[in-house]
């Protein structure tokens, strides 16, 4: 018998697709008999299945008369465009902070100040200054991955072995090519974690902000769908109950009585 | 067999004529300030490298070799005195002065050859002609096979290779080693000492060597210099007079390299316990 769950043990530790699909599907199971049981007093917890169609719903009819695709590459644009220029700008300003000890102390103080801040806490700054558009979103994301990207390049470029860029100083090699060609990819692994971080806080950030204030995008989808409790019925129609009188469309939904009432 | 009888490590007199001088070092002085004070790294420092020549700078841990080889490559400033290279003074580092250090300081995200490309960069060679150039430099240290490895995938005596095909494809005049081959097993480093000596007798490069090992500079050298610590000077100019070429494992064992070695041990053993004293266990 011991025996026997040592080889099965065994097995199983050398299949990690096969445990990962078998816990996922145990999972799901239990929220599906979970779901069933709590379904009659609380509409607003799902199964599976029900969440997939109601996916499927809004994949295919859109949320609000607009299709999910717009609100999805609403999103997608504004961390783009926030995170390509964070990161651009935060590569830059990171390879002078990390080659020069002067840079360096001169933003020193400023990085420290901001450091602590949740980039979350710039929102309502950011509106006054620049309003609910596109633009103010898209300086929100670059906030916020502009330091993470500055701060890891300039711990990379510093970690540089003095050895390399002797090497290289040897070789006739330029300063611009120096920067490109030695400091760069030897500091890349920094960068690129730098970039990671950046970009995950990109996007927690954009779907923040769009709660706050927005027309379109994931984060004024859920904002919305919370505020007018369509969590579980996200494919149905819900005009009666909203203040908003420019909604349209809606009357092509079908029209049904939301659970929740 | 050679004969390698003949009297060896006879202390230096004659002067070289000025023009075939390579390295030229006159009263150099340098030290840092640290928050606990200064160092004097090096004290009036006068050595003169002849063009084609193996020079071997020999001293204990800190007495400012590493400090040296810096000065000469233009990497940091004497303090004082005067550094030379034919003739010019130095004000940094240029291509007509190679490096090669203990930690290879190889570019990793580059493979064998393009990391030997990457010196031939500045000669200004057509792209189509590097990749055969290097090869050449890959074949003098016999790495041919090995162009498309990444740094990682080789030993430390292959990757020393490497750095060393490389400082030579930048075609340099001076090839400066700063203890290349003291991270190497000690028979990696005597195989890695007979390919050095047979480069040098092919390409007659200028080589500034620079090692703690005694052995590793009698057998390379033409000349050695004896440094002392604290603060770091000459302490003799020995001239190697082991016959040529020594690009063969037995000189090591013959009667003309022991009896160097019992010299310039005798020039060192001093330094290496200056104020030691007997006194009796507490
Ligand atoms: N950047 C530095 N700042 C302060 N002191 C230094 C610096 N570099 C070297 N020194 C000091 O200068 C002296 C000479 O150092 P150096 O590295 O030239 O010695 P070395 O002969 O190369 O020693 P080793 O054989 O261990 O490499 C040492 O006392 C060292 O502490
Ligand atoms: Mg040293």
């Amino acid at each position: 018998m011991r025996a026997r769950l040592k080889q099965i043990i065994a097995a199983l530790e050398i299949r990690p697709a096969l445990v990962g699909t078998l816990s996922t599907l145990l999972l799901l199971i239990i929220w599906s008999i979970w779901a069933s049981k709590t379904e009659t007093m609380h509409s607003s917890f799902v199964g599976p299945l029900e969440l997939l169609r109601r996916l499927y719903l809004l994949a295919t009819q859109g949320y609000g008369g607009t299709s999910l695709w717009v609100h999805i590459a609403a999103s997608l644009f504004r961390t783009g465009a926030g995170f390509i220029a964070g990161a651009i700008v935060g590569i830059c300003v990171g390879m002078a902070m990390g080659y020069s000890s002067i840079i360096s102390s001169a933003l020193a103080p400023l990085f420290s100040f901001i450091r602590p801040i949740p980039p979350i806490a710039y929102i309502p700054l950011v509106i006054l200054w620049f309003g609910i558009g596109e633009f103010s979103k898209i300086v929100l994301i670059f906030l916020a991955s502009f330091l993470y990207v500055a701060l890891n390049t300039a711990a990379g470029v510093r970690a540089v072995p003095q050895d390399l860029i002797r090497v290289a100083r040897t070789l006739g090699t330029s300063n611009f090519r120096l920067f490109y060609a030695v400091i760069l990819p030897e500091a890349l692994p920094y960068v690129m974690l730098g970039l990671k971080v950046a970009l995950a806080l990109s996007w927690a950030v954009v779907v923040a902000a769009e709660l706050v204030a927005a027309q379109a995008g994931l984060g004024y989808l859920i904002m919305d769908a919370g505020t007018f409790f369509r969590i579980p019925d996200l494919g149905s129609e819900l005009s009666a109950h909203r203040p908003d009188p420019c909604r349209h469309n809606e009357q092509e939904l079908r029209r049904q009585p939301p659970a929740s009432c | 067999m050679p004969d390698f009888t003949r009297k060896s490590a006879t202390l230096e007199t004659a002067a070289p004529s000025p023009d075939d001088i390579a390295v030229s070092l006159d009263r150099v002085g340098h030290w840092f300030d640290g928050p606990s004070g200064r160092t004097q790294a090096l004290s009036d420092v006068n050595i003169q490298i002849k063009t084609g020549e193996f020079f071997t700078l020999l001293g204990p841990s800190g007495c400012g070799k590493t400090t040296l080889l810096n000065i000469v490559g233009g990497f940091i400033e004497a303090k004082a005195g005067d550094v030379a290279i034919f003739g010019k003074p130095v004000s940094g580092p240029g291509p007509d002065r190679g490096v090669i250090f203990q930690s290879y300081a190889l570019f990793r995200w580059l493979s064998v050859l393009k990391n030997v490309e990457f010196a031939l960069h500045h000669r200004k060679l057509p792209k189509a002609e590097r990749a055969e150039v290097a090869l050449q430099y890959l074949n003098l240290v016999g790495l041919q096979d090995f162009r498309h490895h990444y740094p990682y995938q080789l030993s430390g005596g292959m990757k020393q290779r490497v750095a060393i095909a490389r400082a030579l494809a930048a075609d340099p005049k001076i090839l400066l080693m700063d203890e290349p081959f003291a991270a190497l097993d000690s028979q990696m480093r005597e195989v890695l000492q007979e390919e050095l000596i047979e480069i040098w007798q092919r390409t007659r490069k200028t080589v500034f060597f620079i090692t703690h090992n005694v052995d590793e500079a009698i057998f390379l050298s033409t000349r050695i210099c004896v440094m002392s610590a604290n603060p770091g000077r000459t302490k003799a100019l020995l001239s190697n007079d082991l016959p040529q070429p020594r690009a063969d494992y037995r000189v090591r064992t013959t009667a003309a390299f022991q009896e160097n070695k019992e010299g310039i041990l005798a020039l060192i053993r001093d330094e290496l316990h200056p104020n030691r004293m007997r006194g009796a266990l507490p």
